[in-house]
This record gives structure tokens, sequence and C-alpha cells, in this order.
């Protein structure tokens, strides 16, 4: 009892229960990062996210988009929840945006500035900026005003929030850099669905090659011609005119939204097409039961395959190292041909020579006066 | 002496209130419900119950180091994008990363651009788990790039290019994805400090 007394009275008490007290509170502060809900946010900076308020009712597994059905003419009033995430105070600007289909399809978010013509002039936001102290968020209310004359089937657009202020520059020493500045972008989606006949339908309108250092690929000039979103699978098979084995190439395509069209690029793996006309025979099922079959021919020129230049692809020689087929018989046939002449030419002036020495001969000897 | 008792009162309430902090920072909830031994206690069953919170998709960037390039040099440069998702979400819906960028243009003189295409591409992206997390990785199909099949961009600030979808049920966790970014600066270029900016958008799969 007298050394605990006497250890509970000396200074070093006082350090060890700070200690203490500071390594579980650090412990604990562990486990928050370890276990909480929050994101990791960039020191010193907002990190701004979205979620809807009010779910659709189709939308059962998670919470993260809006899934409206509404009739033309309607107004549907709903709630999105902005939230800080980050670790310093900011204003999150908010916009409503279109979507469209991304060049190697998906959903892409038109920015802000871009001209709305869907979902994204159909909205309008109670508030379009809000000030989030860290970890504070704000529920914002939003009305969708369907048109009267609205299409049919499914529309998709969002709302965008980001940071108000501009993204900091970086720069070092020197006079001859690239700086890039980054800005972070959150898009919750809205899928809205408008009543009237659904339609799947998918279209190719051709097939394009092209090239870059070390790649090679087929642009696919596919529209989602219908209402509905699509995600077309399946496969390209290009062969050529010199009896070489067919390459079959996949097709995943991601979302392709309806109305839009864009230039699927299907990339060459291994090695470059070489110069020549190749055959393309597309096969892409999609929605219910669909497949779109399309075939077209397109030609690799020297030009486009002097453009690889380098691994990882390889290149064949930019002149084919063999002829076709039919391109062979027929310089067989007129090699043959040429050997026949040259040969006939060779043999009847073989033959006038004899016969006109055999005339000298009987004339110098008197045949004909015999005769 | 008094200061002593004093002393033993406040180390014990110290103690409860650290341990109250932690289990509370936690965020873990454990809760017996149920449960009980058989007869001749030879076996117990107890249910432990674990409520886990959904959190939010987030992304975590920063500004790459910039690029420095001598007109003439034979190598063009390259760098990394840092970049990373953040999807405490627990809904597994997936989630889709793309970008748009502006043209590249000169600080002093704005009438010095660089082209808005062939000037950068992505050309690698092997998506990982952020260290000592653990994740569900995207699905590498819609998710990696490789120098045969390189994304390049078109910088005119409105064209998208879709850098990962994680695809469902995936891309659950801290994922970084840091894509390399390669440049292409002309031979024609002025000489100068030039800069873009890159929106990198995130939004929950539909």
């Amino acid at each position: 009892m007298r050394y605990v007394l006497a250890f509970l009275r000396c200074k070093f008490w006082h350090t060890l229960l700070i200690a203490v007290f500071c390594c579980t509170a650090l412990f604990a502060g562990t486990g928050f990062m370890a276990f909480g809900s929050n994101a990791q946010a960039a020191a010193g900076e907002p990190v701004f996210s979205l979620q809807p308020v009010i779910y659709g009712p189709a939308v059962t597994e998670a919470s993260s988009y809006f899934a409206i059905a509404a009739a033309r003419g309607e107004s549907v009033q709903e709630k999105v929840r902005v939230t800080n995430a980050g670790s310093a105070t900011g204003t999150a600007r908010l916009s409503p945006v279109d979507a469209t289909t991304a060049p190697s399809s998906g959903i892409a978010y038109l920015s802000a500035g871009q001209g709305q013509h869907d979902v994204g002039a159909w909205i309008t936001l109670a508030v379009r900026q809000v000030t989030l102290a860290p970890h504070q968020s704000q529920v914002v209310q939003f009305q969708i005003s369907i048109p009267k004359d609205g299409r049919a089937g499914q529309h998709v657009g969002g709302i965008a929030v980001q940071d108000a202020a501009l993204p900091k520059s970086t720069s070092a020493p020197g006079k001859n850099q690239v700086q890039i500045n980054v800005q972070q972008r959150y898009v919750v989606p809205i899928v809205l669905t408008l009543p009237g006949p659904q339609s799947e339908a998918l279209a190719a309108a051709g097939i394009q090659p092209s090239s870059g250092p070390g790649y090679q690929y087929l642009l696919v000039a596919l529209s989602n011609t219908g209402n509905l979103m699509l995600k077309p699978r399946g496969s390209l098979q290009v062969t050529d005119d010199q009896g070489d084995p067919p390459r079959n190439l996949t097709i995943n395509l991601d979302t392709f939204l309806p109305q839009t069209s864009i230039n699927y690029p299907v990339y060459i793996q291994t090695e470059a097409l070489a110069v020549g006309t190749y055959q393309a025979a597309l096969a892409l099922n999609y929605g219910h039961n669909h497949v779109l079959r399309y075939t077209t021919t397109f030609t690799i020129t020297a030009q486009q395959l002097q453009k690889i230049v380098s691994a990882p692809l390889k290149v064949p020689p930019l002149v084919p190292s063999y002829l076709p087929l039919w391109l062979m018989i027929l310089l067989a046939a007129l090699a043959l041909l040429v050997i026949a002449g040259i040969s006939g030419l060779f043999t009847w002036r073989l033959a006038a020579r004899s016969a006109r020495g055999a005339r000298k001969v009987g004339a110098r000897h008197g045949w004909n006066r015999r005769r | 002496m008094r200061k002593v008792y004093l002393k033993i009162p406040i180390l014990v309430a110290s103690c409860v209130l650290v341990m109250l902090l932690a289990l509370s920072n936690i965020g873990l909830a454990f809760a017996r419900d149920g449960g009980g031994c058989n007869k001749n206690n030879t076996s117990c069953t107890d249910e432990i119950a674990l409520d886990i919170h959904a959190g939010q998709l987030s992304i975590t960037t920063s500004n790459p180091d910039p690029f420095i390039y001598n007109l003439g040099d034979t190598t063009q440069p390259s760098g990394a994008l840092p970049l990373t998702i953040n999807d405490n979400t627990k809904s597994g819906s997936g989630w889709t990363v793309s970008l748009t960028m502006t043209q590249f243009q000169a600080e002093n003189d704005h009438s010095h651009e660089l082209p808005k295409s062939g000037t950068v591409s992505f050309t690698a992206m092997s998506p990982a788990c952020s260290q000592n997390t653990t994740c569900t990785l995207p699905a590498s199909s819609s998710c990696s790039i490789s120098s045969s099949a390189p994304l390049p961009i078109k910088m005119d600030g409105e064209t998208s290019l879709q850098l990962c979808d994680s695809g469902k049920n995936a891309g659950m966790g801290d994922i970084v994805l840091n894509p390399t970014m390669a440049l292409a600066v002309p031979a024609n270029a002025f000489a100068g400090i030039y800069a873009s900016f890159i929106t990198v958008t995130v939004t929950p799969d539909v």
C-alpha cells in the first residue's frame, strides 16, 4: 500500500495517465477510420456527394439513384441530400445535367456549361449552392417538370455537385511544364420512364479502321434507335481475302442510352491487321433476345499501319508478303501466255528460217528449174 | 494523502470515459441476443449481431506532379493521376468513374494551345485495394487499361472518357486507380507553362 501511495504521489503518474489517455484515444480514432462510414477525404478539402432522400419504388437494392415513373405534363417533387465528406468547409455547386453515351459506351453526364435538352432541362433546384462544414449535410428539394410531348421510354440525367471553388494549380520551378488541375464531381443519376410503347432497337452504320502509337482499332458506328437502355454483347469477325484464319473480337458494351450514337472502338490484339481489304461480320445480342447482324468491308492502308510504329502491337510488313490466290492464278496464266507466245514466236521464226534456207539451197542446185 | 485518494476516482472515471469513447467511435454494435447452453453445458451458442452502417461514395484525388518536357526530347512525359474511389455504401450497386479534360493553354499567352486530340491518353491502370485495407476489386474487363488498348481523351472539356466501371457487387472499399497519363507534346509547340483542368466524375451505376 505504501508503495502504491508513493507511486500515485509522484509526478510520473500524471505523465503516465496522459500517455494512457492519448494512446487509448488514438486507438479509438484508428477504429473510427477502419470501421466508420465516412470516406477518407483529401487533406484540407471539401468532398461533396449526393444521396436520394426519397427512393423510387423500383429501386430495391440501393438508394444510390432516382428511378421515377411519371406521366407527361406531370411535376414530380424529389429531395437529395448533399453531404460534405471532406475535412474542410466548402460551397457545393449543384447543377442539373443531361446524360449521353460515352464514346466507349457507359453513361456520361454533360458538364453544367453544356446545353441541356432532356432531364437536365426539366429539373429546377430549390437552391443551387450550399455551404457545408466537414461531415455536415443538407437536404435540397427539386422539381422535375415533364413536358407534354416527352418521348416514351427511358430518359437519363442527373444532379451534379462539385466544389464551387476552382482547383488550386500545382506548379514547379521551370519554364517548360504541363500542369493538370483536378476537380471532383459527383452525379446522382435520375432515370425517368415515361409511358408509351417501349422499343429495343440497335443499328450499325459502318466500320472504320484507325490506329495510333502501339495500337490499332476498328470503330464500329452504332446507334440505339429504341427508347430503352441497352447493354449489347457479341463479337466482330474479321476475315481477309488471303485465306488467313478469321479473327474473332469480343464486344461487351456498357450502358447504351436510347437515341444516342457512338463509334465504339474494338481493339486489335497481338498483331495488327496488315494492309489489305477485310470483311467484317458483326453480331450483337441486346435487350430481350434481339440480335443485330451487320456485314461490311474495310481497308487498311499503309499510312494507317505506319502510325502504329511501336510495340506492344506486332506490326506486319507494309507490303503484303504474298499475293491473293486469284491474282497468283491470273499472273501464272499471264506468264504461261507470255512464255507460250515467246516460244511460239521463236518456233515460227525458226521454221521460217529453215524454209528460207531450204529455198536458197534448192535455188543453188536448180531444183526449181528441174521441176 | 487526501490528494492521492482524490486521484483514484479521477483515474477510474478517465478509464471509463476513454473506453466509452473508443466503443462509440468504433461504431460497431455487438448485441447478444438469444443463444444459451444446452442442459449438460457441453455446448453453448451465442449470437452476435453486427450492425454495419452504410456510408458515402466519393473520390479522393489531387493534382498530379507537373510534367516537365523540353522540346525535342525523345521521351514524352508520363505520370500517374492520383485517384482513389471510396465506396463505403455497402450496396454493391457499382460505380463509374469518367473524366473530361480541357485543352492545354499557355499561361502567359492563351493563343498558344496544344491540340485537343492526340495530346493525352491513358495508357495503364490496374486497380488495387488501398494500403492496409480490404476491398472488392472492380471487374477487370471494364476497369483496366493496357498500352495495347490505351484510352485517348479529346480535350474539349465536354467529351467524357469512361475510365472504370466497377460492375455489380464489385469496387467496394477504397480502390486505388491511379491511371497513367501519357502526353504527346507536338514538336512545333511553343515553349511555356501549359495548364489544363480535369473534372473527375464518380456516379453510382444505374
